[in-house]
């Protein structure tokens, strides 16, 4: 099982979203890592073929997506950035009609329907409205429906975005358990999500994919560019205006600051141990602005 | 700022890895396509089910306010003609149009309204599907309600042309109209901007009528049955186009143009 994308552009106008894009995607999590508007939802709707790229393909298992067309769709999961539902819908009949358009049979939809509505922990609730459900109720049914066809390509679009964060780790813990034997990309601006649960982490900047690899070996590729310093609090200002600061703690009179670059920003500062948000801010910084 | 970038882009963008595209293979296509027809035949789950079938099913989620507004329209229609004056029949039936094209397009257009259509659009029955499964059934109880409608008026004394001419007309034309509309707009559609073009349209084919009056003095009951018959087929033929081309259109960005259609 093996999803391939070939030199993927979708543009815009004068704009390029993705911009020939390549990876080989097989069995596995993979975080995908990217500033607001670095092409992550265009790149997802290609995926799912709800969108048509300008040039290049996607392939599964050698195939582009769009000729298998309905045979793509019936192992395929997706939850979009913006969940939709019918607001009248109960969480039940959601699923219930989601399953009727995703083309499963009436006994097996019931099965499952129920089965995953236990899963998401919204089983006790699942006669009332989805309008009045919170945001995290809402997107542990969005993963639901998205699992009602068992996919082997599941697809998800930054899914913790607006949560809490224990909805966030209970969501990520339901995403652990569901990844098995798929290929699952999440994408996410919240970098502690994909450290957690994704197997490999694609990073990417202004529709292009500047970074691919696991976790750790991601983070070494900053190693030595995180550096840790004690410095008076009237002079934070000051260096916050010529680095990029991760962090900043106040002790007393004194603050910590955390700071990424390439160079060693004060005598007193000390390299310390990246992490993946480090990693984020060393290459997302300026865009974040 | 201090840090500097170094190339980082191009330094990172060796990083990436190249892969080269494999070359189409008609035969390894048709091989994956078994392994994933077998594959679904094997996941009991997946259903063939007949066209009437899905139809039923998707019927079986229409919101109950749609057959609810079927059954108000009928009811006051029934009420209009049961006063036995023909031209408060005609008032009813000139707000039988708009009413039965709101009702088509409430159905259709809540997949955007509620922001239903990407992941309606990624299921086995995908958006044009669905839209083709909706648009059927509504037009087919739309048909049904006029047919029952113009058996009822034409028990009242009213002629045929008259019927096609405050109902079958404005229905076809607006309806088409509408589609069209959803049709170009995707999901920029927006339904109080439907329901402004409803009314705009109605408020034009009010006078309309008047004008058919006058012609029909002038010309005759013959000549005008033949002219309002012949447009309401052509009415009815482009109705059955705007149908197809929003059951046929790909819901993808218009790269062409460089527009933006769902994002």
């Amino acid at each position: 099982m093996e999803l391939r994308i070939e030199n993927l552009t979708k543009q815009y106008g004068t704009n390029l979203a993705v911009n020939n894009l390549s990876a080989n995607l097989s069995c596995g999590v993979y975080g995908l890592l990217g500033a607001n508007g670095a092409g992550k939802t265009t790149l997802m709707r290609l995926l799912c073929d709800i969108q048509r790229p300008t040039s290049g393909s996607v392939c599964y298992d050698g195939q582009n997506i769009r000729e298998i067309g309905e045979h793509y769709r019936n192992i395929l999961g997706y939850l979009p950035q913006n969940f939709g539902y019918y607001p009248d819908f109960t969480a039940y009949r959601f699923l219930m009609y989601m399953s009727a358009i995703k083309g499963l049979s009436k006994g097996y939809a019931k099965q499952r329907s129920l089965e995953l509505l236990d899963e998401v922990g919204l089983l006790k609730v699942k006669d009332k409205k989805i309008k009045t459900f919170s945001g995290g109720m809402k997107q542990r049914l969005g993963i639901a429906q998205a699992m009602l066809n068992n996919p082997k390509v599941l697809i998800l679009d930054e899914p913790t975005a607006g949560l809490d964060p224990k909805e966030r780790v209970r969501f990520r813990n339901l995403i652990s358990t569901f990844s098995r034997n798929k290929i699952v990309l999440l994408s996410t601006h919240i970098v502690s999500d994909v450290e957690y649960i994704a197997g490999e982490i694609l990073v990417m900047k202004k529709g292009q994919l500047i970074h691919r690899g696991k976790p750790h070996e991601i983070i070494h590729s900053i190693d030595g560019k995180v550096w840790e310093c004690t410095v008076p609090a009237n002079s934070v200002s000051l260096l916050s205006e010529q680095y990029n600061i991760g962090n900043l703690r106040s002790e007393g009179e004194q603050t910590v600051l955390r700071i990424i670059s390439d160079d060693k920003p004060l005598d007193t500062a000390v390299p310390v141990t990246p992490n993946l948000e480090d990693l984020y801010l060393y290459y997302f910084s300026e865009e974040e602005q | 700022m201090k840090r500097s970038k170094k190339n980082d882009d191009e330094q990172l963008k060796t990083l990436l890895q190249q892969n080269i595209p494999p070359k189409p293979d008609s035969q390894k296509r048709q091989m994956l396509i078994r392994k994933l027809s077998a594959d679904a035949a094997d996941m009991d789950y997946l259903e063939p089910e007949s066209f009437s079938e899905k139809i039923l099913t998707t019927g079986s989620y229409f919101s109950p306010w749609t057959w609810l507004a079927f059954a108000v329209s009928l009811g006051l229609f029934l009420c209009g003609v049961k006063s036995e004056n023909l031209a408060q029949a005609y008032s009813y039936l000139l707000c039988l149009a708009p009413g039965l094209t709101l009702i088509l397009l409430s159905e259709l257009s809540k997949t955007f309204g509620h922001n239903m259509w990407e992941m309606e659009a990624v299921c086995r029955y995908n958006l044009p599907r669905l839209f083709l499964m909706r648009l059927t059934l509504i037009s087919g109880i739309d048909f049904g309600v006029m047919a029952f409608c113009f058996v009822t008026f034409h028990r009242a004394g009213g002629l045929f042309w008259e019927f096609a001419l405050y109902a079958l007309l404005p229905f076809f034309l607006l309806s088409a109209l509408c589609l069209l509309l959803m049709r170009h707009l995707g999901n920029r559609c927006n339904r109080m901007g439907l329901l402004a073009v409803i009314i705009f349209a109605e408020a034009v084919w009010v006078p309309f009528t008047d004008a058919f009056w006058r012609f029909q003095h002038r010309f005759g009951n013959d000549v005008t049955e033949k002219v309002v018959l012949c447009a309401t087929v052509l009415a009815l033929l482009f109705y059955l186009g705007s149908a197809v081309a929003l059951c046929t259109k790909k819901y993808y960005g218009n790269t062409g143009k460089g527009k933006i259609i769902w994002n």
